[in-house]
């Protein structure tokens, strides 16, 4: 294999690992709890911005030719943290409007009109997060104190984002398999019955909001220390939409599935359809795979709205539970849920 | 989370030192759990007698510090849009005992329970619970302090197995937490065991080990509405507030709920039922609270009741038992 | 003083293109109950379309009837055919919404890819221009606050004064019902579609022949004001509509003034989670009333 070849393939196996742990978050909130968080996206920009602001050096030492708030200039593994916790923070107001009891489809609406908010201020406030041009030169963990080739820096960072992938696991899968993921999904499925019996759905929903806001913010960290560079333009509310055809096609609820959905549509529809002989204007494509992952969207929320992996049942004896089977399409079709 | 009133103990609490028990809960289970309670004199007929013919001497301050009386209703009001649902409740529930609540269509009943539940808020009035004022609290608190309520269409979690609804039903514990979720898997895997031998043995109780890997959305309506029940039980509660539990349900299987509640009784369990089944509600409850027109009416034994005219007019319609 | 008239008339001209399209929004969800997130690119859809018609130099009439008939189709198409599909097979709430999304996806982006890396602007005409106390107006501005109030006077009329408009009244209260009254409620919704289509491409070529150009990104910003000035107003209630675009549309074009230009939307959809979170049901709350908007 040429270095070539290794230095693309290991870049593409980062932005799989940056995506399994952005949508095995989603999956916690939205796959195991049932929340509509369409604006998903925001903690994963949260995180970015707040690791990027973290890292980088005061504005005006870069000559001020942009405009942010921040730049304490900290080394590796400080950024990262940074984006982590600022994902879980900002769960708390977002979960403060997220458990206002509205009926699904008008959360949903809240929660992208939220995403667009957030944008939008992010563009007018230039002083921010220099608005609409964004940041760049963000610094990579140990670039300088490394003296490695770009292909041995991107091995490197493919380990740094192997540790936080086994994290993120590690994370979702104890949430998973404990009486907090039960918890979790027995309000997915009657918010009035887990009220019934003493616990508190709000809170419930704060919670896994924070762990999978935590891991949205350490995705996005990652991403912006390996992209060097963040702007709106890269967290647009269709991004959103991105994991959640991910967990929709890959299935959610499920960990296998979410890894599945990250491998199938972000890295096959999204780089392999970048290899395509070129046709049509620049940017023909990327429009196009959009269309295609609205037409995977619709395809699968009406053949196999479970996914591909479905949620597994739990069963007393099999910690990973086993396939669902019979019965599967009425319990499991949490999208078509709402809470009573 | 242990707080004083717990939904359920602690399983395994006396093996457990570490974990906090609030004294009063202990005692209040054991009175509950106390056969003695069960033949307390709660059903003295003459008083039953008089309250049936007077309703406003029901309100007299006495029951709220009667020891026999778990549950103290008092001019609980509520409205929805204008229309007076319930506007005056005012009843008792004594311990060890099934108290039915009946009345025409739109009399308030199911306001009620869910004004005592926590689900509706209360315009004014008074839920004396053991001693304890719950009105106006959410139903989580309420669930905590003791109350336990099932709904009137079969309320179960549909992409749950049935063995983990009632994993769910026992009640608000440590290792539920997400800390714990986080942390060693051994310090709250003992105390599942625990509970999944509870369910186990619930489940046998009700003769439905065969479905306990079913979920319970495949289940059927009858089926569904035993999980339920057998959810709640799983919580232990002091007062079981039963929204017409036999509703939309085949005649056999009416009878076997029957029977369990008949049991529950028997253990000295306290249970608030709504129920339209007249045959039932004799067959089960005594006494039994009369509503009509968002207020109660009467109460006593059904014996009684058949004879007030009152609720011969308002609901019996003629005398027909 | 010039500026309090300025924010007053353009926040008259904000408010007529957001009532068309909100009340189209409003009229159909409370008919059908569906929370249509592709409104807004159905809204761009039909600007594309009469583009693509009419070209660069337009006949403002034209592009209205065109922009209109597109809505329309396009409406029916993605509301009664794949919506009501989901709908027959049992999905309720956030998988519509998820549906709908999905449907918005494929259509915003296939217009990106037929936009390609053009600019789309119609090519400017001298217009007739009206000034009104140092204010002015063009006549397309003007154009539209008079077609938005024919527009509020024709769904006046249709609600009030028609068969139809009783049956969709009905449906709105009480579907159920109105099945034991012999009204199909089935054709009550393609009714709805196809009047709320036609709302919602009328107010996209106006909109799009007001900004001068138009990319495939302008009906989904639009599409949340709209939605904003539906939702304040009182969801399902088409006077509700109205009022909550006249108080979006001045809001709005006060913002712009005070703060900054880019604040006309933010404002609008800052004043719509304000709603979603305070009052959901909106000012005019007749529609809420008997429905669970709040779980």
């Amino acid at each position: 294999m040429s270095a070539g070849l290794l230095y693309y393939l290991s870049g593409l196996a980062i932005l799989l690992g940056i995506n399994l742990i952005a949508i095995w978050g989603l999956d916690l909130q939205f796959g195991l709890a049932g929340i509509n968080n369409f604006a998903y996206v925001v903690f994963q920009a949260a995180g970015g911005y707040a690791a990027a602001l973290v890292a980088l050096k005061p504005a005006r030492a870069y000559g001020s030719f942009e405009t942010y708030v921040g730049g304490f200039n900290l080394p590796f593994p400080l950024p990262l943290i940074a984006a982590t916790l600022t994902g879980a923070l900002l769960a708390v107001p977002i979960g403060l409007i997220a458990m206002r009891r509205l009926r699904a489809d008008y959360q949903a609406m809240a929660m992208l009109v939220l995403s667009l908010i957030a944008t939008g201020v992010a563009n007018a406030q230039t002083g921010l997060v220099n608005g609409p041009t964004g940041l760049a030169l963000i610094p990579r963990p140990l670039a300088g104190t490394l003296a490695v080739s770009p292909l041995g820096y991107n091995w490197i960072f493919l380990g740094l984002t192997a540790v936080c992938c086994a994290l993120a696991w590690w994370v979702a899968r104890g949430i998973s398999r404990s009486p907090f993921g039960r918890l979790l999904r027995a309000v997915r499925e009657s918010e009035s019955a887990v009220a019934a019996l003493g616990r508190n759905p709000d809170m419930l929903r704060m919670r896994v909001l924070i762990a999978g806001g935590a891991l949205a913010g350490l995705s996005g960290g990652l991403l912006v220390e390996y992209v060097t560079a963040w702007g709106p333009a890269s967290w647009l509310y269709p991004e959103t939409f991105l994991f959640f055809t991910a967990l929709i096609v890959g299935g959610k609820g499920n960990l296998a599935g979410g890894a599945l959905g990250a491998f199938l549509v972000p890295i096959v529809i999204i780089e392999a359809t970048r290899h395509l002989p070129a046709f049509g204007y620049p940017g023909l494509i990327d429009s196009l795979d959009w269309v295609v992952i609205g037409a995977c969207l619709l395809v699968f929320l009406w053949f196999r709205p479970n996914g591909l992996l479905p949620e597994r049942k739990r069963v007393p004896g099999r910690p990973g539970g086993e396939p669902a089977g019979p019965g599967v399409r009425a319990a499991l079709a949490g999208w078509r849920a709402g809470p009573r | 989370m242990a707080g004083g009133a717990a939904v359920t103990q602690e399983p395994g609490a006396a093996a457990t030192p570490a974990v906090a028990q609030a004294p009063a809960v202990a005692q209040a289970a054991g009175a509950a759990r106390d056969p003695a309670a069960a033949q307390h004199p709660a059903r003295d007929p003459a008083a039953a007698q008089h309250r049936a013919q007077d309703p406003a001497t029901a309100q007299d301050p006495a029951p709220a510090q009667d020891p026999a009386t778990l549950l103290h209703v008092e001019g609980l009001a509520c409205h929805f849009g204008g229309v007076h649902a319930v506007q005056d409740a005012t009843f008792l529930v004594r311990r060890g005992t099934i108290t039915g609540l009946i009345g025409p269509n739109g009399a308030g009943k199911s306001t009620v329970i869910n004004l005592i539940s926590g689900r509706t808020r209360p315009l004014r009035g008074s839920v004396l619970f053991d001693g304890v004022q719950i009105a106006g609290l959410r139903p989580h608190e309420v669930a905590r302090h003791g109350i336990v309520r099932t709904f009137q269409q079969a309320n179960v979690f549909g992409g749950l197995t049935v063995l983990e609804n009632l994993l769910v039903g026992a009640g608000p514990w440590r290792g539920e937490r997400l800390s714990a979720a986080l942390g060693r898997r051994r310090t709250w895997s003992g105390t599942e065991r625990e509970l999944a031998e509870r369910a186990w043995e619930v489940l046998g109780r009700f003769g439905l080990t065969d479905i306990a890997n079913s979920y319970a959305a495949a289940l059927s309506g009858g089926q569904r509405r035993l999980v339920e029940l057998m959810r709640a039980l799983m919580a232990r509660p002091k007062l079981l507030l039963l929204d017409e539990p036999m509703a939309g349900v085949s005649p056999p299987l009416a009878v076997t709920i029957a029977q369990r509640l008949e049991e529950l009784r028997d253990t000295g369990m306290t249970m608030l039922m709504v129920e339209h089944e007249l045959r039932l509600v004799e067959r089960l409850c005594d006494p039994v609270v009369v509503m009509a027109q968002g207020a109660v009416l009467a109460e006593g034994s059904m014996a009684e009741l058949r004879s007030n005219p009152e609720v011969i007019g308002a609901y019996l319609g003629g005398g027909r038992g | 003083m010039t500026l309090l008239l300025s924010v007053l008339i353009f926040g008259i001209y904000s408010a007529a293109l957001l009532a068309i399209g909100a009340v189209g929004f409003t009229l159909q969800f409370g008919v059908t109950n569906v929370l249509n997130l592709a409104y807004g690119s159905i809204l761009t859809a039909c600007i594309f379309a009469e583009y693509g018609v009419t070209g660069r130099s337009t006949n403002i009439w034209v592009a209205m009837a065109v922009g209109a008939a597109a809505g329309a189709l396009l409406s029916l198409l993605i509301g009664h055919v794949v919506v009501g599909a989901f709908i027959r097979r049992g999905a309720t709430g956030f998988g519509i919404a998820m549906v709908t999304i999905a449907i918005s996806l494929m259509v915003q982006f296939s217009l990106e890819a037929i936009q390609g890396p053009y600019i789309l602007a119609y090519s400017a005409s001298t217009h007739a221009t009206m000034d009104i106390g140092g204010v002015v107006l063009s006549s397309g501005q003007l154009t539209t606050i008079v077609v938005a109030v024919l527009a509020m006077l024709a769904v006046h009329l249709l609600l009030r004064a028609t068969r139809l408009g009783l049956a969709m009244r009905a449906t709105a209260a009480d579907a159920s019902l109105t099945r034991s009254c012999g009204v199909s409620p089935a054709r009550t919704r393609v009714v709805a579609w196809l009047v709320s289509g036609a709302l919602c491409g009328l107010c996209g070529v106006l909109l799009g022949l007001g900004e001068g150009s138009f990319s495939a990104t302008t009906g989904s910003d639009f599409f949340i004001t709209l939605a904003a000035a539906a939702v304040l107003g009182g969801i399902g209630q088409p006077y509700g509509a109205m009022l909550g675009a006249l108080i979006i549309g001045i809001v709005g074009q006060a913002a712009a003034a005070v703060i900054s230009p880019s604040y006309k939307t933010i404002a609008a959809w800052i004043i719509l989670i304000a709603v979603l979170l305070l009052r959901p049901q909106g000012i005019l709350a007749e529609y809420a009333a008997g429905r669970e908007l709040v779980a």
